[in-house]
């Protein structure tokens, strides 16, 4: 893919990230980590797979989604560059994550709340039409 | 290798052929001003309002990084549904996960992963001005993304033979108020038939099955007539030195090829799932068929003593809205990589300028996030 | 009146006055090439990329929906002005305020005052060349065209007549034409998030050196701030709407209670964007009113960064308190409580404006021109429905008060005595700068004048009507209403004849206006340092970016008729040799 001599994987020069890679502009991922984050990333969902065959109860939620935010946030960090970038960018992201923690949080916390009267009607509306 | 190196070495641009070939392309056509054409030392290369290339892109990786704010909160609100409703009865969705399969699901990440990476390793040869790289892990972004659908319409065609779809389709509305007395697809009697002849579940699926493969059939002819039209169509602009055209057909070939093989894929990797229990082995090399087949075990033992509860369709309406808002993302991501193809190709990117393709992966890699989360979401929490 | 001018002006000559600055002829300083004449024929404006242009369009489609969304509130007026059937039936009076609700808040609040004119001045107050992205910024304006056109369709297809919130089940049950509505809303909403999406770029990255975040224009501020909730709530919206559109089409039920969906869940998504949008409504006319107030009363803004940084508090308390609108809805106790108490957290940084605008008037030289006129009844008008607001937050008087009279009166003093008078101080004070037409500001100021009456005579009513049990959205009243209704339709005619003197000042000075100087009013920020109308680049010499409130530092010049600023490193004067007069 690359026009010039590859160096190995293992090159002292990119593990410490002085390799030839250069932008005038923009930090460039090295081969070695790109290649290293998607094998994380395809472990990681391997293991999800793997801890959903248990039967975890409460747990199971917990379990998938924290794995998969690790896996989200290997993807932000690296493939999506956050970690050379201008922090703002992260700003913006967690800034929305935060308000959709937010929203999800109060509709749930008000849902929560009004299920049992929603549940005793229903129950009503059942017995009503089974007495009819 | 800091974010803020200065210059590149010298040295680094005689290496490589690429570049040094657009810009010799840049100069012989006398293109100075034109917009697709960016010497990186003319100070007319930037649009006019900005002072540098620095400039532009970090305003443009701002800009896409709002954009994906807004993403972002767009799908929240499926997930607050989802949230609320999974809260709300859990029975509901303990139950329905049984009807969608882990192994496609899996491959299906699998492949967005995957495509993750080709797209972030396009931005590294974009920033190193190399044009054939850049264009070829385009091809490979774009070639995951249709196998993604592929894979995708095998399962809503399954779940359509089925009858497995969202609320209003197939249930009787519980209270007056909705303008539709009756389902929108009348299925209640093939459902009902179905029930009444004594045919378990397995039977069903299997018979599904049957059809989808019939169905899916049809739609992989399809594919492979288009992609063949196409590929001539490419080889013609080939000839005819219409490059642009050439890659844009090319995009289409590798799309519907991609479909074609999703779709059959999974319909290989289904009648293993369902046919030889012994042969543990899946064409796409996942390594989880144990698990695979316990799942589908557990699946017969149960489904011909549980009564499903009430208020499946909506784990389905959630499912589609979900799935289907993705997928949609997905194709408008489709019609952004085959534009970015064509401009790759053409040689518009070079090292102070490959803003348009990071800011496209960034795009990708947001869709690929929201699959990492619908995955365990709809496919495994149970 | 006062007016600071150096002491090395004549002293001969009278000090000027604010008025005759305002009437200047033919200043010398005028530029030939302007935005305006910059390129001909109609080309020329629909494929254009200049903000300033895009602005003028913007603001030419705002007014239209303007004037339709208006037509449609004469007519629920004058339905009301007898119980029962005056001039048409209860169905069609359904249509008639949903479509006014509707075309007002989606076509023209939201886009007027960041579309229309933060377009136009955003760039130039900010010493920017444009917007970071001028195709986004055509294209966001060609979307608002579009969901104009899905409106307009609507009107034609059985209307709609769910309400402007399209709450379920009704929205999903109703025969009127809901689906073409919503995907109008889903259009405008995205051209709602680039505006926004292109002001935040804007502000981050093409500020000029000097220009500090502590030294942008406090209208800025408010841009920011709003484009924050522009971009981060309004794709809630749209995702709401979408959904609304599936399930009515399809019945997914997650919204419908037939389906087992839940319908005040869909109250829960549409208020997280809707409440931030009275905010989206609000904030940008708390800007225009710092600039108004610290310009025409000659003096410093006080509290700059306080109000800097609660402009972009409400942004962020607006997102957390969605929930009052759904007090009586059958949200939970636990719930309302919460909201209720967030609610009254988000009054506190709108009160700082409010004190901070008294503060910057007080002991300063108030000069009541047109803009400063529309200034003021803000914040009159703005007081009061900021007041009502408390009654409504509070959960025991909600229950009184929620869906009558009263929350009408309430929120129309804040989205018209608020948003309205303030998007009309602000193209009264720049309508100088972006038509270079001087208008009469004699009529500007009865204008003004009798829209702030007739804007009470209108609305105040309302309020008596609504703690005496009068429901919002009736056809239908007791007959004991019925004078406190006639009050509010005169009330209503005499509004529009109001806007319509203002229209009238404005389309005059179009045709006959005097040519308008760089800085007609003598303020500090960026966007008075270029000629009116602007050239087509903003500024033919980089700008001199300093305090933009240092109102001390701006003096008469009698040569172009112009105020212009005092350059430190020339002879024109220092702040010490200016003085009073």
């Amino acid at each position: 893919m690359a026009s010039h001599a590859e160096p190995s994987p293992l090159d002292p020069h990119l593990v410490t990230g002085h390799g030839h890679d250069h932008n005038p502009i923009a930090h460039v991922m090295p081969k070695w980590m790109l290649i290293a984050v998607f094998s994380a990333l395809l472990a990681l969902t391997a293991a999800t797979v793997y801890f959903a065959s248990f039967e975890l109860g409460n747990y199971e939620v917990l379990v998938a989604m924290s794995i998969a935010t690790v896996k989200a946030v290997l993807v932000a960090t690296f493939f999506m560059h956050l970690k050379y970038d201008n922090p703002l960018n992260a700003a913006i992201l967690l800034f929305s994550l935060i308000f959709v923690g937010l929203f999800i949080g109060l509709s749930i916390l008000d849902t929560q709340s009004y299920r049992g009267d929603v549940d005793e009607w229903r129950a009503n509306q059942a017995s009503e039409a089974a007495g009819d | 290798m800091s974010a803020a190196a200065p210059a590149p070495p010298t040295g680094e641009s005689g290496l490589d052929p690429d570049r040094s070939h657009h810009s010799e392309h840049g100069d012989a056509d006398g293109h100075g001003e034109h917009a697709h054409v960016h010497d990186p030392h003319s100070p007319h290369g930037h649009a006019h309002h900005f002072e540098s290339w620095r400039q532009q892109f970090d305003a443009g990786k701002l800009g896409m990084w709002l954009f994906l704010a807004q993403e972002v909160l767009f799908f929240s609100g499926l997930f607050c549904l989802y949230a609320v409703y999974r809260s709300l009865h859990p029975e509901v969705w303990e139950y329905a996960d049984r009807f969608l399969s882990v192994p496609h699901g899996a491959f299906n990440t699998a492949v967005l992963l995957f495509s993750s990476l080709t797209m972030a390793w396009g931005v590294r040869c974009a920033m190193l001005g190399q044009r054939i790289g850049l264009t070829g892990c385009i091809a490979a972004t774009l070639f995951c993304a249709a196998l993604f659908l592929g894979v995708k319409s095998f399962e809503y065609t399954e779940k359509a033979h089925l009858h497995i779809l969202w609320a209003g389709a197939t249930e009787e509305p519980v209270m007056g108020g909705t303008r539709y007395d009756t389902p929108l697809v009348d299925v209640t009697d093939q459902v009902a038939e179905a029930e009444a002849s004594s045919l378990t579940f397995a039977e069903r699926e299997s018979a599904a099955l049957e059809a989808t493969d019939v169905t899916l059939g049809k739609i992989s002819v399809g594919c492979a007539i288009v992609a063949l039209v196409l590929m001539v169509g490419a080889g013609l602009c080939w000839k005819l030195k219409a490059n642009g055209w050439m890659v844009g057909l090319a995009a289409g070939v590798l799309c519907a090829i991609g479909m074609l093989v999703g779709a059959e894929g999974s319909m290989l990797l289904a009648h293993e799932m369902h046919g030889d229990h012994a042969g543990g082995e899946h064409h796409d090399g996942e390594a989880h068929d144990g698990h695979v087949e316990t799942a589908h075990e557990m699946l017969e033992a149960e489904s011909d003593v549980e009564i499903p509860p009430d208020g499946i369709g909506q784990f389905f309406s959630i499912y589609y809205v979900m799935t289907g808002l993705h997928a949609v993302h997905i194709l408008a991501g489709m019609v952004v990589l085959t534009w970015l193809m064509i401009r790759a190709y053409r040689g518009d990117f070079t090292p102070d300028y490959f803003g348009p393709v990071d800011f496209v992966g960034l795009y990708w890699h947001l869709v690929d996030l929201v699959w990492i989360y619908l995955f365990p979401l709809l496919y495994l929490i149970g | 009146m006062a007016v600071e001018t150096p002491t090395d002006y004549a002293a001969g000559e009278a000090a000027p006055s604010p008025e005759r600055a305002a009437v200047p002829a033919g200043p010398p300083g005028y530029a030939e090439d302007n935005y305006l004449n910059h390129t001909k024929g109609l080309m020329s404006w629909l494929v254009t990329l200049d903000h300033k242009r895009i602005g003028m369009m913007y603001l030419v489609g705002v007014m239209s929906a303007f004037l339709l969304g208006g037509i449609f509130a004469l007519l629920v007026r004058a339905e009301l002005w007898t119980p029962g059937e005056t001039i048409v039936t209860a169905e069609t009076y359904n249509r008639f305020f949903t479509l006014h609700g509707a075309i007002m808040v989606f076509l023209f609040i939201i886009p007027s005052v960041p579309a229309a004119l933060g377009n136009f001045v955003l760039p130039v107050m900010l010493g920017a060349k444009d917007v970071a992205f001028p195709r986004m910024n055509l294209a966001s304006f060609y979307l608002w065209c579009g969901g104009a056109i899905f409106f307009l369709i609507t009107l034609f297809r059985g209307s709609l007549d769910t309400g402007w919130t399209f709450y379920v089940p009704y929205s999903t049950s109703t025969e009127t034409a809901v689906v073409t509505a919503l995907t109008g809303v889903f259009i405008l909403g995205f051209s709602s998030i680039f505006t926004g999406l292109n002001f935040i770029v804007t502000v981050h990255t093409m500020r000029p050196p000097g220009m500090e975040w502590f030294k942008m224009p406090l209208f800025l501020w408010a841009i920011y701030a709003t484009s924050i909730i522009q971009v981060l709530a309004t794709p809630v919206l749209a995702v709401t709407l979408l959904l609304l559109a599936v399930e009515r089409t399809t019945g997914i039920g997650v919204f419908d209670p037939a389906y087992g969906g839940d319908p005040v869940l869909f109250q829960h998504f549409f208020w997280f964007y809707s409440h931030p949008a009275v905010y989206i409504m609000i904030l940008p006319g708390f800007g225009i009113i710092s600039e108004l107030i610290s310009t025409f009363s000659r003096k410093h803004i006080f509290g700059y960064r306080f109000i800097a940084y609660s402009s972009i508090a409400i942004a962020l308390f607006g997102f957390l308190v969605w929930g009052h609108h759904m007090f009586t809805s059958g949200m939970s106790t636990v719930a309302a409580f919460v909201f209720s108490l967030l609610t009254f957290s988000v009054s506190i940084p709108s009160a700082i404006k409010v004190f901070n605008w008294l503060a910057t008037m007080y002991k300063g030289n108030i000069w009541l021109a047109t803009p400063m006129c529309y200034a003021l009844s803000f914040i009159f008008l703005f007081t009061i429905g900021g007041l009502t607001g408390l009654h409504l937050g509070a959960l025991a008087t909600d229950i009184h008060l929620h869906d009558s009279y009263f929350v009408v009166s309430h929120f129309h003093y804040v989205m018209v005595g608020g948003s309205l008078v303030a998007f009309l101080g602000g193209l009264f004070y720049w309508w100088p700068k972006m038509t270079g037409k001087m208008y009469n500001d004699f009529w500007g100021k009865i204008s003004a004048l009798i829209v702030f009456l007739a804007f009470n005579l209108t609305f105040f009513p309302q309020f008596i009507l609504g703690t005496k049990g009068m429901p919002r959205r009736y056809y239908n009243y007791v007959p004991e209403f019925q004078f406190w209704h006639q009050v509010s339709t005169v009330g209503a005619f005499m509004l529009g004849g109001g806007l319509l003197v203002a229209a009238v000042v404005l389309v005059h000075s179009l045709l006959r206006g005097k040519k308008a100087p760089a800085n007609p009013w003598g303020a500090a920020t960026l966007e008075w340092q270029c000629s009116s109308p602007p050239p087509h680049n903003n500024f033919d010499h980089p700008p001199t970016v300093g305090d933009p409130y240092a109102l001390n530092r701006v003096v008469y010049d009698p040569d172009t008729r112009s105020y212009r600023q005092i350059d430190e490193f020339s002879n024109g004067g220092t702040p010490q040799q200016t003085a009073k007069v």
